[in-house]
């Protein structure tokens, strides 16, 4: 949060350098440049694994800190990194990434953005409201509690971790910002197996941006058990599925993670500005249906993508990137911002101080429509309904993108009906958009799930929608028989 | 600005055994026994766009890890600081945690007879002559310039190139003194290429220990390019089932399965369909698998690993029978058979060649698929669901045409898709500046493919 005085601890604890002394070199260091800015990070974590009842893994204490020093002109971008955090070795960073600038005339004073107001977090460190004894008497508690609730179960894992990422910036406007990113997750892993030795496992996340008592609640540890549980039954009744083309019914929450890869990943600024997604160059136009609005929102409270600002410290924000149909928006950070004057969006992120910001979503999502699920659901006469999704993959120069499905169901005469594995979704954004023919209106955000990896750098994000019906999807599953066209 | 590995040594070494030291003054905490591993990473990374430095990143990053134990409790954590006030701080609170950890026998360090001892083998691993910052700079402009002169390509999504120091060093109370040094170098270009059809991305990369062994710039360039082009126009294929014949990288990709197969954690879950199938046919008898830590400059060479068991060559995989599961120590304990001196997983893996040309492979495929990569999709060892989005071109007639097809899936099941394959003998050599997992051009007959 930008409104509290910039504290010592934890980032200037192990230096000889002050904010003030820190923050003069920085300044110095950018003089010349379009952009750029001094990030650094503390990151607090500790885990917990439980693995077929034995602890395989209790760390406690861990810690990754350093920073980053870029300067950019136009396309140009020099970037320092290091562990060590003392005046020489910032000022080494500052001489190594300055070796890129080129003499220019000296860009004007940069205005500094608004200050956060809102809270979306809470800024403390999530670890400490409880011992570490009373964490593992917690999950001996949990997989005793879930090993009884099936005869079937022959393996249940339980893995606890929670980060404090506390991250301090100084802009080019020189403003410094501190901001703490909690993220607690307790991950809990089901196998069952019957009685001819045939198993299938089931998972469940919980957690979010949030304190380790929230994942230790009995209320939400347990709804994370019954999910797991349900998976793993359903998965080891269900039959392979089918290969073909046909219509697909979304499930509300996770399973937008298909629009963040098909939809959200060629909406990024830097794609475009090279013109090479799918979607470039079409701003303004009608790419899908007047119910289709789509929204890349950082500033949700207790989301799990939400940010008080981004890596490069630019506040987030409600970005509408299709709205009703249109195309209006790409998502930037500042240096694509730049090169393609327009302003920033607040979704300039990063992985860590090694890694330069580019521009990433935060929470991307479906706003409602106007249809009952129910209703969805019955308007399809052979197709397949998607509970649960794992993950996929776009090129964002064809469109074409790639979804798992951990579990769905076939839909014959508007019901569902027996459970389906091991489905591949495939096709390419422009075409699904456009196919998009119902949006519900149960719009639902995952809260526990979601990591994006772009260009070796991974992120953590949040997707969320309404239930959606696509007409005519490819659908790759190992069952030999095809099914008849729609 | 790089660390020699007497640099790094001189500086880790005495750090390691003063952490040591002060682990076991901590006997009033029950402590018996540490081990202490020190990495250090030099990375250097320059991309150009348009014959000049897009971007140029350079740091340092250092990792100490620490586990303690108290007889069968275990408690560990890693900081990135070599600062030995502050990582005794952190020890001494985690000494005062131990007694609240559970027992566990399995993570007791390896018994200090069978540590290993060192040798005098030098796996060739770092470079004796690295590059000057101009060298990497003028190598990726080569590239770029290469891939843009190709007819049909509009642009490129990224051209850049790496170099990596890297460093480790494990101390531990059983007598464990081992440390590795090692340079990578890499290389890629991610190129769009246009025609009337729309765009298309793709690209190729190039690896090596050694500078001098890459890829010549122009040659990655180009076939940067050329991958890129060969998507042009792609189609979608008719549903149906059909042979598909995979090239070098998809048929890594394709047996990386074996890998996750054969592991020791799905093995302790269960959660491999091989679990009872050690001495049993899994696979076509042509299939010989062997993981080869022992190759000079390999990209996945190694003398031992981190639990400080020596890595010498395993045959998971031969004439298609499972010989071994890959256990780490943990894994070996809770199973009970020997660990297999991967603590950091795989090695060097080499599919021995087959017995006809790629070109017999193919020559009685009427219709079939030629694949040049998979994205994504499900690889589920458990049950053996296989399904994956993949890209190549139409086999007619015995040959593959130039007719690209992109954005179909891939589907069978490992179990038959295994048995089921067909072996060219073209496996590339090794050590290899693209594969760690060799595999000659192989085909697998009766897939389901799921198109238009």
């Amino acid at each position: 949060m930008t409104d509290k005085p910039l504290p010592t601890d934890p980032f200037f604890k192990h230096t000889d350098l002050t904010p003030e002394s820190a923050r003069e070199i920085v300044k110095q260091g950018l003089k010349g440049a379009d952009y750029g800015e001094f990030y650094q990070e503390v990151v607090e974590r500790e885990s917990i694994v439980k693995d077929k009842g034995e602890f395989t893994s209790v760390s406690v204490g861990d810690s990754k800190s350093g920073f980053g020093f870029r300067v950019g002109q136009e396309e140009r971008v020099g970037y320092s990194f290091s562990d060590v955090f003392n005046e020489a070795a910032l000022k080494d960073a500052v001489g190594r990434a300055r070796q890129v600038l080129k003499d220019k005339p000296q860009a004007e004073e940069k205005q500094s953005p608004p200050k956060v107001a809102t809270e979306l977090y809470p800024q403390q460190n999530p670890m400490q409201n409880m011992e570490l004894a009373e964490k593992i008497a917690k999950i001996d508690e949990i997989e005793a509690y879930v090993k009884q609730l099936d005869p079937r179960i022959t393996n249940v894992t339980l893995q606890y971790a929670s980060t404090s990422k506390n991250v301090h910036i100084i802009t080019a406007e020189g403003d410094s910002l501190v901001d703490q990113r909690p993220n607690t997750a307790l991950y809990i892993r089901v196998t069952l197996t019957d009685k001819d030795g045939k198993s299938e496992t089931g998972m469940a996340l919980t957690g979010g941006p949030v304190d380790c008592t929230a994942v230790f609640d009995e209320s939400s540890w347990k709804k994370g058990a019954a999910k797991a549980l349900h998976q793993a039954e359903m998965l080891l009744i269900a039959e392979e599925a089918p290969a073909g083309v046909m219509d697909v019914v979304l499930n509300h929450g996770w399973p937008a993670v298909i629009l963040h890869e098909a939809i959200g990943h060629g909406l990024e600024g830097d794609f475009n500005r090279r013109g090479i997604s799918v979607y470039s160059g079409k701003i303004g136009q009608q790419i899908a249906g007047p119910e289709v609005t789509v929204v890349d929102q950082g500033n949700l409270p207790g989301e799990r993508g939400s940010l008080h600002f981004d890596d490069e410290g630019t506040p987030t924000q409600e970005n509408v990137l299709i709205e009703n149909g249109v195309l209006k928006n790409y998502m930037q950070d500042r240096q694509n911002a730049q090169l393609m004057g327009v302003e920033p969006t607040g979704n300039g992120r990063r992985q860590s101080y090694a890694h330069t910001p580019m521009p990433r979503m935060t929470n991307t999502y479906f706003r409602n429509g106007t249809h009952d699920p129910a209703d969805i659901i019955k308007s399809v006469k052979d197709g397949l309904y998607i509970e649960d999704m794992g993950g996929g993959q776009v090129d964002i120069t064809s469109g074409k993108f790639n979804m798992n499905c951990t579990l769905a169901y076939r839909i014959r005469d508007g019901k569902l009906c027996e459970p389906v594995k091991g489905a591949t979704l495939v096709g390419d954004g422009l075409t699904v958009i456009k196919s998009i023919t119902m949006v519900g209106n149960d719009l639902s955000i995952e809260k526990s799930a979601g990591m994006c990896g772009k260009n070796g750098q991974s992120v953590v994000v949040s997707c969320g929608q309404p239930t959606v019906r696509v007409s005519n999807m490819t659908v790759g599953g190992s069952k030999k028989q095809a099914p008849k066209a729609p | 600005m790089s660390r020699s590995k007497q640099d790094f040594l001189d500086e880790a070494h005495p750090l390691a055994e003063s952490l040591l030291d002060y682990a076991k003054s901590g006997t009033t905490y029950g402590v018996t026994d540490a081990k202490v591993v020190i990495s250090s990473n030099d990375k250097q990374e320059i991309s150009v766009e348009k014959g000049e430095v897009a971007k140029s990143v350079s740091g340092v990053t250092y990792s100490v890890s620490i586990t303690l134990y108290a007889g069968d409790r275990t408690i560990s954590f890693s900081r990135n600081t070599m600062d030995e006030a502050e990582l005794k701080e952190a020890m001494l609170k985690n000494m005062k945690a131990l007694s609240v950890v559970p027992a566990n026998p399995n993570k007791r360090l390896l018994e200090s007879g069978k540590v290993f001892k060192g040798s005098d083998i030098d796996l060739n691993l770092v470079d004796p002559h690295p590059p000057s910052s101009e060298d990497l700079l003028d190598y990726a402009k080569q590239v770029e310039a290469a891939a843009l002169a190709e007819p049909g390509v509009k642009g490129t999504r990224s051209v850049g190139v790496s170099k990596l120091d890297s460093h480790f060093l494990v101390l531990a109370t059983n007598g464990l003194d081992h440390h590795e040094s090692k340079t990578r170098y890499s290389a890629s270009a991610q190129v769009v290429a246009e025609d009337a059809s729309g765009m298309q991305i793709d690209g190729d990369s190039s690896v090596a220990r050694h500078f001098n062994d890459m890829s010549k710039p122009e040659a990655l360039g180009k076939s940067s390019a050329k991958s890129a082009l060969a998507k042009l126009s792609a189609t979608l294929p008719t549903t149906g089932e059909m042979p598909i014949v995979l090239d070098h990288d998809a048929a890594e990709d394709f047996f990386s399965a074996v890998y996750a197969a054969v592991d020791g954690t799905a093995l302790h879950r269960g959660a491999t369909y091989m679990k009872d199938k050690l001495g049993q046919q899994v696979m076509s008898s042509e299939v010989t698998l062997v993981d080869d830590p022992s190759i000079p400059k390999g990209l996945g060479s190694g003398l031992a690993d981190t639990a400080g068991i020596e890595s010498k060559p395993v045959t998971f995989i031969e004439n298609g029978m499972l010989k071994a599961f890959n256990a780490s120590l943990m894994e070996s304990r809770q199973l009970g058979i020997a660990p297999t001196g991967r603590e950091n997983g795989p090695t060097n893996g080499i599919i021995k060649p087959g017995a006809v040309t790629p070109d017999e492979l193919i020559s009685d495929i009427k219709e079939g698929i030629y694949i040049r990569g998979f994205n994504g999709g499900t690889v589920d060892v458990n049950n053996g669901l296989y399904s994956r989005q993949a890209y190549g071109n139409l086999i007619e007639n015995g040959k593959i045409t130039d007719t690209a097809v992109a954005g179909f899936v891939v589907s069978g099941n490992l179990k038959d898709m295994f048995m089921n394959v067909v072996l060219a003998d073209d496996t590339p050599d090794m050590p290899s500046t693209r594969h760690q997992l060799a595999a000659p051009t192989t085909r697998i007959n009766g897939v389901t493919i799921a198109g238009k």
